[in-house]
């Protein structure tokens, strides 16, 4: 089920909300209520795959278990571990790399093996990464262990970020959900939070999808001139970041409605003059879980020698590339951030405070760059764009249909860039300071988000373009 | 901090009000629908996918004041200035006219599907012709323009491949894109604004047309006073503001406007026998053209202007249906001819009725059996062919394949 749909505006969320609301007398019976309503918002869309996640759940709850049991024996634990480890691993493996894998063998020997054509369980990087944080809290004690599985699958399957994150680490959420608090305020929160990530992902994410995805499927090295190109990329990179943010935005919002409190997954990442700060602003859930339980594990960057930093980060880059898809385009996306990371580290460059303009165009540079290789469907056809950027292939600068774009696109481009910055967190300063326009600012805020939720609502119900992104991941 | 807050509380209260009253009244408006659902659903764990699919239909097809939404929808997109509305679903040209396009480089080779026609036509028994009436499409070359960088699907220019190929396969032609703009009808009024469909009065000019055409084949001609390829001896009733059809019905009346439509049917006598079956269905109407060949239902549906039933173009022939039979009392010793066709050809086939003895029609989306054979063991003097420039597609050619 995903938050832009009807059944899930409609028919879900108020009827979880009610019988929440119902059954606030009772701490257990309203997790009850949410891990049902959790499993039943992921069957819907995958009825067989929530057995995996069942699966999923069951042995990392075995997993803790024995992990805390067998703590203070250094080997059993890390052996467990170690087990753990390879069994969530090894199924993200199966669904999600098993068939590139194969792929690459073919390519490289005469084996040709059978490539089995295996669907991606919806959310599957998500809830391996969740089951994975659990069993580490648990054995670095930052978390009790759940002896009752209940409140292990009510951490997986939360659905607010069961499909697509944010990545919640077990110990940030393990006391809520025995001791929350619900509250007006945070409900009232929530829902604005909500309506402004589905106003994110359906109107502005969605249309310039519209956009990126005409352009990129034009393909090829013909007939795509240097500005349609650059109108492409600039428009993915709208379409990802109001996509992801938007979710997170729904996600933390939903989470504040039923009491949870999540931590922001999304600053503002373009408005960061480095790729390292880009990275501190972007998708902070899972900057931080690779930094938890890869990095820091390694050493992270308090290591004697420079060498082993840089190799830190290039396992952890590497990763970060190959957990968003099985292609090497994501490979090479990762490469080139841990490129940059790499010499922004050694050369101090994110904490310079001169030529702040600059250093805004090179990070953004070098995103924009990094997203046309991420939304490539493989390495040549990222090549063919990028040549087709830099006007490599004498398809000229302008044309009829660049313009058209811009013209039919005109406001969301505008409000994508101008909502990229931090423009929204400014006006709600304004109003809280008291400022000369406080007072009528204040009752347009009302008014604006419920039309912008009816505005979402048309969009749905017409059926637009939404396209779901996160089937990758 | 107050203020942050009183704000806030206002909207998730307006927000509740709005969710649970939406909520409801969904729930009644698709109630009928998932309960007819689920009483007929395999509830075995591996059809859950595709119960959890219908059920999704049936939500989001029945949502409360769905075409309420629809319009906001249009409204908003025509605030805009938009020319393309919801991934080019519709386009508007220069005009504000709707079309249906996609973005093309060239035109598309149809010479599987012209092929399919010359084995139909080496399929017919010798006595009977073979002509391919090709209707035209509303981008009408030499009058639409699109705006700037609007994309166009070449269908006219993958037409003239069509044509070109049946013609190297000796197989006769009429090609009713010609003499179009010549024909009278001003040329903002050959097709609707809301519809892919030609207007009435164009389809009966593409009446005449055709009755020229097969005046040049057959030694007795079908219309030799011309009268009844005169306009002046039908009733033409006009239906101001009345019509939105299947382009309108995706943008909303604000963005698209909305359609007159004009109801064309003869004044002299008529005396006419029409069958037709899709799928069960089937029924027998005897009577005048306008009681056995025309329902006036969707001129006088209320309340319902974005349901099917309303479409007006489904006035003549009650729509396309699978195969139909039309029986001229009048006209013992005429023609027999079948038409294969789509949606435009048929009110262009109504008229025709006038001065042939028998017209079948086959809808290829909706006949089950085989045309060939069907074709071929009928009793027929003229089969025609009439598939219009953007159905020129697989679907609507399903026999005669090497395959």
């Amino acid at each position: 089920m995903l938050f832009s749909s009807v059944i899930f505006l409609f028919y879900f969320l108020p009827l979880v909300l009610g019988l929440y609301y119902i059954l606030r007398f009772s701490i257990t019976a309203k997790n009850m209520l949410l891990l049902v309503a959790s499993l039943f918002f992921y069957a819907w869309g995958e009825p067989w795959f929530v057995l995996i996640m069942l699966a999923s759940i069951c042995f990392n709850y075995i997993f803790a278990l024995l992990v805390d049991k067998f703590r203070e024996r250094r080997n059993a634990a890390y052996t467990i571990i170690t087990l753990m480890l390879i069994v969530n691993l090894g199924m993200l493996f199966v669904f999600k790399y098993m068939a590139f894998a194969l792929r690459i063998v073919n390519e490289n020997t005469s084996f040709g093996l059978n490539i089995p054509n295996i669907a991606l369980p919806l959310g599957i990087s998500f809830f391996t990464f969740h089951g994975i944080s659990y069993v580490i809290d648990v054995y670095r004690g930052h978390g009790a262990v759940q002896k009752n599985l209940f409140y292990v699958a009510l951490y997986i399957s939360f659905f607010p970020q069961l499909v697509a994150g944010p990545i919640l680490r077990y110990n940030t959420i393990a006391d809520q959900m025995v001791n929350r608090k619900e509250s007006w305020d945070k409900f009232a929160l929530g829902c604005c939070r909500f309506i402004v990530g589905l106003g994110k992902k359906v109107l502005l994410s969605n249309s310039m999808a519209i956009v990126a995805d005409h352009i990129f499927s034009m393909g090829g090295t013909s007939d795509i001139p240097a500005s349609l190109a650059w109108l492409g990329a600039i428009a993915y990179t709208l379409q990802i970041y109001f996509d992801f943010s938007g979710y997170s935005d729904m996600a933390i919002g939903l989470a504040l409605m039923f009491g949870f409190k999540f931590e922001e997954n999304f600053r503002y990442p373009y408005i960061s003059r480095s790729i390292t700060e880009f990275w501190r602003r972007w998708h902070i859930s899972l900057g931080t879980w690779f930094k938890e339980y890869v990095y820091f594990p390694l050493g992270g960057s308090r290591v004697t020698n420079k060498d082993k930093m840089i190799r830190n980060l290039l396992i952890v880059w590497g990763l970060t590339g190959v957990w968003h898809g099985a292609e090497w385009t994501f490979v090479v996306w990762g490469l080139i951030n841990f490129a940059f990371i790499a010499l922004e580290k050694i050369s101090n460059f994110d904490k310079g405070t001169r030529f702040n303009p600059l250093r805004h165009l090179y990070a953004m540079f070098i995103v924009v760059i990094g997203w046309v290789i991420f939304r490539s469907p493989d390495l040549i056809q990222a090549g063919n764009y990028l040549g087709n950027m830099f006007g490599l292939y004498g398809n000229g600068f302008w044309s009829e249909t660049t313009w058209m774009f811009l013209k039919e696109y005109a406001l969301f481009f505008i409000l994508g860039i101008l909502f990229c910055m931090p423009i929204a967190t400014r006006m709600n300063k304004l109003m809280v300071d008291g400022a000369r326009f406080s007072k009528p600012l204040e009752l347009v805020y009302p008014v604006t988000i419920i039309v912008l939720f009816l505005v979402c609502v048309s969009y749905l119900v017409k059926g637009t373009y939404n396209p779901f992104i996160y089937f990758n991941f | 901090m107050h203020n942050f807050f009183a704000k806030k509380r206002i909207t998730a209260f307006l927000f509740i009000l709005v969710l649970v009253t939406f909520s409801v009244l969904n729930i009644i408006q698709s109630f009928g629908p998932i309960q007819k659902t689920l009483a007929s659903a395999d509830f075995h764990y591996s059809e859950a996918k595709e119960l959890i699919h219908e059920l999704d239909d049936d939500i989001n097809e029945h949502v409360f004041d769905k075409f309420g939404f629809v319009e906001a929808y249009g409204y908003m997109q025509s605030l805009m200035w938009k020319n393309e509305e919801n991934n080019f679903e519709v386009v508007k040209d220069m005009e504000g006219k709707l079309h249906y396009t996609y973005f093309a480089t060239g035109p598309t080779d149809t010479k599987d599907l012209s092929d399919r026609v010359a084995a139909l036509g080496a399929h017919l028994d010798p006595k009977t012709k073979l002509t391919y009436v090709m209707t035209p499409d509303k981008y009408v070359r030499g009058y639409t323009q699109f705006p700037e960088g609007i994309p166009y699907n070449y269908n006219n220019e993958t037409a003239d491949g069509f044509l070109a190929n049946l013609k190297q396969d000796g197989i006769d032609t009429v090609d009713l894109r010609e003499g179009l703009l010549e024909s009278g009808i001003p040329a903002k009024d050959l097709f609707f604004t809301t519809d892919h469909h030609w207007k009435i009065k164009t389809a009966f000019w593409g009446f005449g047309q055709l009755v020229n055409h097969l005046d040049g084949m057959y030694d007795k001609p079908l219309d030799p006073d011309h009268y009844f390829t005169d306009l002046n001896n039908y009733n033409v009733v006009p239906y101001q503001d009345i019509f939105i059809g299947s382009q309108g019905r995706k943008a909303g009346k604000y963005f698209a406007g909305d359609d007159d439509f004009d109801l064309i049917y003869p004044k002299f006598k008529t005396d006419y026998s029409f069958y037709f079956k899709t799928g069960e269905t089937e029924a027998t109407l005897n009577g005048r053209f306008e009681d056995a060949l025309l329902t006036t239902y969707p001129l006088n549906v209320q309340g319902a202007t974005y349901d099917l039933t309303a479409d007006k173009y489904f006035t003549y022939l009650y729509g396309n249906q699978g195969i139909v039979h039309v029986v001229n009392k009048d006209k013992p010793n005429g023609l027999k001819v079948l038409f294969i066709k789509d949606s435009l050809a048929v009110p262009m086939i109504s008229f025709l009725s006038t001065v042939v003895s028998e017209i079948y029609l086959i809808d290829p989306r909706y006949y089950t059996g085989d045309i060939m054979d069907f074709a071929s063991k009928t009793d027929l003097d003229h089969v025609f062919v009439s598939i219009s420039p953007q159905d020129l597609v697989d679907e609507f050619f399903p026999y005669g394949s090497k395959d």
